[in-house]
């Protein structure tokens, strides 16, 4: 017998959403971060072609990050 | 507006990293404008799916804030946002910056694949042997658009320029180029013009 069927309660005694109020933070932080390597990687392909629109490109990654940053805080202030 | 375009000759304010002094850009190509329809569908799909999921739960009398609380909704719905944004970003920055660069000394070919990898080949017109080009299919035949193959005596023994506009036009200049460079120099080249 399973470890679930042994212990029908173990998933009742579990919080789903006190699980989901870590994971999705801690997902968000990671991806705070994944936003700077983007903003990296654009001034890398800047610096191998430069053209009209560079400095545009440039601030589309910086809002990214941006955007990034503030869906963490709400995800802080609404989850913990 | 001409930076955003696929096939761009004599481009203006347009300049890549080991570009020499006196190096002209005769063309930057990439694939074609067409190509992106696929990732543009897909991020138009994702944007507009929370929103069509809120129209249907209306439209059926489904109460979806008692399974999920509204307050990780929110949350939800913004993280979604944010991978449809990254998702858009990053499929349009490889096509952007994935280019095909033919100048009056050289072809150049800057390949980005994954976050932070690059690749950049080139090779000088006495290097390259021959030049292929080819297209078919539907959307090639209609839109104008399809593949050079260049093979080269360089260290990169064969260039692919993949879906770019206009390949007749871009394989007769470089065919030209080629020969200019055979004139001054040695080479014996031998085109190959193909078009099933």
């Amino acid at each position: 017998m399973g470890v679930i069927a042994e212990n029908p309660n173990l998933i009742s005694g579990i919080n789903l959403w006190g699980v989901f109020e870590i994971v999705v933070p801690v997902f968000l932080l990671f991806y705070a971060f994944f936003a700077i390597l983007v903003v990296r990687q654009i001034y890398l392909m800047n610096k191998a072609l430069i053209t009209g629109i560079s400095f545009y490109i440039k601030l589309i990654g910086w809002l990214h990050f941006a955007f990034a940053l503030l869906v963490l805080f709400i995800s802080f202030l609404v989850m913990v | 507006m001409e930076t955003l375009a696929a096939f761009i000759k004599n481009p203006k304010h347009t300049f890549f990293e080991s570009q020499e002094n006196n190096e002209k850009i005769l063309y930057l190509l990439r694939r074609h404008n067409i190509t992106n329809l696929g990732w543009m569908l897909g991020a138009f799909l994702m944007f507009v799916s929370p929103l069509v999921l809120m129209a249907l739960s209306i439209s059926f009398g489904l109460d979806i804030s008692s399974i999920v609380p509204l307050k990780y909704q929110a949350v939800f719905t913004l993280i979604w946002y944010l991978v449809t944004a990254v998702f858009a970003l990053e499929s349009f920055l490889n096509w952007y910056f994935n280019v095909y660069i033919v100048t009056d000394k050289r072809i150049v070919d800057i390949d980005f694949w994954g976050l932070l990898y690059k690749t950049v080949s080139e090779a000088t017109y006495e290097n390259i042997e021959d030049v292929t080009y080819s297209t078919g299919g539907v959307l090639q035949t209609l839109f104008n658009f399809g593949s050079i193959v260049i093979q080269t005596a360089a260290e990169q023994r064969e260039f692919e320029f993949d879906g770019v506009p206009n390949p007749a036009e871009v394989y007769d200049k470089i065919t030209d180029l080629v020969q200019e460079q055979g004139k001054k120099g040695h080479k014996k080249y031998g085109g190959n013009r193909r078009k099933p």
